[in-house]
């Protein structure tokens, strides 16, 4: 299990990340998301040990994860940004990797450079950016690690390598239990894949949760008065958007499915239809609700 | 990844993960090494073989331009690629540091910081050396292989090999420590280029101020030591005190400095690698705290060094604005590079006043000797020895050195010069100090003394002083006590006390005879005599009465010319030595004398009539009656006339003599006249002087008229 406990980091004046408290069950598919400047990739570098929290701590297993080498051995980080040596083949970083990891799983990578048509003695320079991605996953797939810290990893990659990446680390999680720790803006990819969200805003951690637990705790309500809205009748409603196109009002409301039902029956609506909502749609309901709002960016 | 296997595992993939650094190596070092030195032997060759040398001597000559130019420590293409190489390995494999791209990527690796420091320290090292040592040995070989490596022994091979991987090891682990310091590769080459330098520019700044602030500051020697050793790239190409010239293994005192040197940076570098925050890639300083001190320093340093640039274009008017003008430039600069923004050059703009408050306000005060730097003196009980340098001027106007090669020690002579020093101390303000070494000039007409003390102190410090005083007996009665003591002479620089017998390959002696002062009338190429000569002169020498030195005329005055140990390589001497010149020889040396007659056999004799073949008089006359074409209007009278001469020249002393004579032995000059003998069948000329009381004034005048 990865523990975060009131993790912070400092850039200069700036506080990167603030605070952060969240857990990571082994197995589990965790996605971190987050407005832009929210230190996902902040949190995800002192998750993978390469930055030392200023405050509190990252413990991985129990253990503090800086400067923690037969820890780091279970741990693989796959930047957005990614770095290869210079005219370095596939080959060779394999082999480069391998000394690191003792586990490293050479069939394997043989295998996936095979079915991503990868040519692993092409130099990786001559690679595109989502070839680049690909041999980063295989190599992180192969390393044998246990917990992978993906920044951005499906950025650049093509609908099919998208779902064949998808698929491996399914594969992965059923068959060695690995944890994949995913940041990503691409909330309809995260959607398919993780089985809890963690959102950053502006340094904080918004809320760490299960994702259907999540979907299952909002949602979107269309629904037509014909009086003016019930403004005391739904007070016990936690509306945490409202939005009216003429007569059809929408809502998004925080509380089980029965509660909201409830609510909105009393009120004797002449439409309502309750819908369940996308991990986007919650992304910018939540963030909306402290501020960050496309209205007041656009404005 | 502990163990030894998996340890030269990853460094065996990270010299090929950098194979640039091998292949500049090889290639590099092939060209400076064997390739030139088969070029340069060829080129000799040739050379010489159109000479009139024989086949003999074009073989040492090649063999030692082998040694000396090619193959030796001192060989400054081996010196250059070695600098050029341990500085890439040094900035190629630690620049990640400035990326965050790729400190991501080395210290998400399972690898800790201290494993991957030696494994990347390592890789420079092993990406260098072994190609520098294989191409030089190889070199060794193409010598051996042209008849040119006779002279390249056991010895000169292994110091080249040492002192080269120290150096390199050096200049890496400071290319390291700057590429650590730093999170940009611009800002770590300008911190390497200051730790280059920045000991010596400092000590040469502070030696500066304090000749600027305190009248009597000479020097603080620990300054100028730690100048230069701590200058990396002074040490490697003139670095004479620790390497020796003449192919001699390195020094143990050399090693062990150079080793502790390079262990400290490494240690440093190791401690600031593991500590350092990764996040730091790309800022100017990793290390944010060194930020505030480093500015200080180098904007006060910036200050200083504007000021003395500007005192020197345009005078001490210009001090203040070269203070001022230094430290906002500096400042902006560093601002802007600390936040790679040009639009931050008046950022901290507080801090620059302050800076410009102190730095301003500490030249202003320290000119003022607010520390008493100028009046302070060791306490007389702390004081173990002195030494002086100064110049004694006697009747005459002649003036002759006292300075001493060692400390004096006896409590008589250290009274004195502490005396001397406390006179010194109360005429401070009596003497203009300024006036005197204004512009570096020195003025005579101000009728000052200066003289130079070293005190050395019981806990084995040392204190320099350099004073002026007003010319007087209270400064020469005490410096004519000092120069007649046993402890004086023993440690005269200018004496033979200081002829190093045991340091000493070869002593000659030449002799001027008393007659033919121009002309060497004697040579002693005998080092077992000559130092037979230089053991009785000294026993001698100590038997010098206050009496004789003032009244005597010494019969001889004799050179030595010294040729030490060191500055041979096997029998060819390479161009170092000695002089003691005018060395006096009194009638009562008499052991001195008879061993001089035996190995030469020269009796000393006086100048008579039928030496001369006769004799000049000049009279100079005021500056201010030149000529129309601005010079000096002086007329000669010449005789041949025998009585004339014999007149001339009775009483008379060669002008060697009178130089070889004490300092305190006083005789007669004739204001405005110079009379010279010319001796006979081209023998030469000498001016002379009288004994005191006996220039034949009326004849000269009478001489001089007539013409």
């Amino acid at each position: 299990m990865i523990c975060s406990t009131n993790a912070t980091k400092y850039f200069d004046a700036l506080c990167a990340v603030d605070h952060v408290s969240a857990e990571i069950q082994t197995g589990s598919v965790f996605g971190l998301i987050g407005s832009n400047g929210a230190g996902k990739s902040t949190f995800l570098r002192m998750l993978s040990g390469i930055l030392k929290p200023d405050e509190g701590s990252i413990t991985i297993d129990d253990e503090e994860i800086f400067e923690n080498v037969p820890l780091k051995n279970k741990c693989f980080y796959i930047s957005d940004e990614q770095f290869f040596f210079s005219g370095i083949t596939p080959l060779e970083l394999q082999k480069h990797y391998s000394l690191y990891y003792p586990l490293f799983d050479k069939e394997r990578y043989k295998h996936l450079m095979k079915a991503f048509e990868l040519d692993e003695k092409r130099k990786i320079r001559t690679f595109s950016k989502g070839m680049k991605k690909q041999v980063s996953v295989i190599m992180g797939l192969c390393s044998g690690a246990e917990y992978l810290f993906c920044d951005e990893t499906f950025d650049g990659l093509d609908p099919v390598a998208r779902q064949a990446v998808k698929s491996l680390f399914a594969e992965d999680i059923a068959e060695r239990g690995i944890t994949p720790i995913i940041a990503s803006h691409n909330l309809r990819e995260l959607e398919d894949i993780c089985d809890h969200i963690g959102l950053l805003h502006r340094g904080g951690i918004l809320f760490s949760r299960d994702l259907d637990d999540m979907k299952l705790g909002i949602h979107k309500v269309q629904v037509i008065w014909n009086k003016p809205f019930p403004e005391s009748s739904l007070s016990a409603l936690n509306i945490i958007h409202k939005d009216r196109r003429g007569s059809l009002y929408t809502l998004t409301v925080r509380g089980t499915r029965e509660e909201v039902q409830n609510i909105i029956s009393q009120t004797e609506p002449t439409f309502f239809e309750l819908l369940p909502l996308s991990l986007e749609e919650i992304f910018i309901s939540e963030t909306e609700v402290i501020g960050y709002d496309i209205k007041s960016l656009l404005l | 990844m502990t163990s030894n296997r998996s340890f030269f595992k990853l460094q065996r993939e990270l010299i090929r993960r950098n194979l640039i650094l091998p292949v500049l190596s090889g290639v590099g070092f092939f060209f400076v090494l064997p390739l030139f030195t088969l070029m340069m032997i060829q080129h000799e060759l040739d050379r010489l073989s159109s000479s009139t040398y024989t086949a003999l001597e074009i073989e040492k000559i090649i063999n030692e331009f082998v040694l000396n130019n090619l193959l030796s420590v001192r060989y400054d293409g081996a010196k250059l690629g070695i600098i050029i190489m341990a500085s890439l390995a040094g900035f190629m494999l630690f620049k990640y540091l400035h990326s965050n791209k790729q400190v991501d990527f080395f210290h998400s690796l399972p690898i800790s910081r201290g494993n991957l420091f030696a494994q990347l320290y390592l890789t420079g090292f092993t990406s260098v050396i072994p190609f520098y040592i294989v191409m030089y040995l190889i070199s060794v070989i193409f010598a051996y292989a042209m008849g040119a490596g006779s002279l390249l022994t056991a010895g000169v091979i292994i110091k080249a090999i040492v002192a080269n991987i120290l150096f390199f090891l050096l200049f890496y682990s400071l290319a390291v420590f700057a590429t650590i310091l730093s999170g940009n590769t611009f800002i770590s080459i300008l911190i390497y280029t200051f730790l280059n330098f920045v000991v010596l520019i400092t000590t040469t700044i502070i030696s500066a101020l304090f000749d600027y602030w305190f009248k009597t500051y000479t020097c603080i020697p620990i300054l100028d030591n730690i100048g230069s050793y701590s200058c990396p790239l002074y040490l490697y190409f003139c670095g004479g005190n620790l390497f020796n010239q003449n192919g001699e293994p390195i020094s143990t005192k050399a090693l062990v400095f150079m080793t502790i040197v390079i262990i400290a940076f490494i240690a440093l570098s190791y401690i600031l690698f593991k500590i350092r925050k990764s996040e730091r890639a790309g800022s100017a300083l990793a290390f944010y705290k060194t930020k505030a001190p480093l500015k200080c320093y180098l904007v006060l340093v910036s200050g200083y060094l504007l000021m003395f640039i500007f005192n020197d274009i345009a005078g001490e008017s210009w001090r203040y604005i070269g203070i001022v003008l230094g430290i906002i430039l500096s400042h902006m600069v560093l601002e802007g590079l600390y936040n790679f923004d040009m639009h931050s050059l008046f950022k901290n703009w507080k801090t620059m006043i302050a800076l410009l408050i102190v730095g301003v306000g500490l030249f202003t005060i320290m000119k003022t000797d607010i520390i008493g730097y100028d009046s302070k003196i060791p306490n007389r009980e702390d004081i173990s020895g002195v030494s002086i340098e100064t110049y004694y001027t006697n009747s005459n106007g002649f003036a002759s050195d006292v300075s001493t090669f060692e400390p004096l020690t006896s409590t008589e002579n250290i009274d004195n010069v502490y005396s001397m020093a406390q006179y010194a101390i109360e005429s401070l303000d009596d003497v203009d100090y300024d006036k005197y070494y204004g512009y570096g000039f020195y003025s005579e007409s101000e009728n000052i003394k200066s003289f130079s003390i070293r005190y050395i102190l019981k806990n084995g410090s040392e204190i320099f002083r350099n004073y002026l005083v007003p010319a007087g007996d209270e400064f020469d009665s005490r410096l004519e006590d000092i120069v007649l003591t046993d402890d004086y002479r023993q440690h005269e620089r200018d004496s033979v006390f200081n002829l190093h017998l045991d340091m000493l390959s070869k002593l000659s002696i030449y002799i001027n005879e008393s007659s033919y002062v121009d002309n060497i009338s004697g040579f002693i190429e005998n080092t077992e005599n000559s130092i037979e000569i230089a053991k009785a002169l000294m026993e001698e020498s100590l038997t010098l009465t206050k009496e004789q030195a003032e009244n005597t005329v010494p019969l001889l005055s004799i050179d030595f010319e010294v040729i030490y140990k060191d500055f041979y390589i096997g029998d060819e001497y390479i161009g170092y030595n000695n002089y003691l010149s005018s060395v006096p020889i009194y009638p009562t040396y008499t052991k001195t004398l008879a061993l001089i007659s035996q190995y030469y056999n020269i009796t000393p004799k006086t100048i008579t009539v039928d030496d001369i073949a006769s004799v000049d008089i000049t009279k100079y006359y005021d500056d201010t009656q030149v000529t129309e074409s601005g010079e000096p209007y002086y007329h000669t009278v010449s005789t041949t006339d025998k009585e004339t001469i014999a007149k001339l020249i009775e009483n008379s002393i060669p002008r060697n003599l009178i130089n070889a004579a004490n300092p305190l032995f006083e005789f007669d000059t004739i204001p405005s006249i110079e009379i010279n003998i010319v001796f006979n069948n081209s023998q030469g000329s000498t001016f002379i002087y009288y004994r005191k009381g006996t220039a034949p004034l009326d004849l000269i005048n009478e001489l001089l008229e007539k013409q």
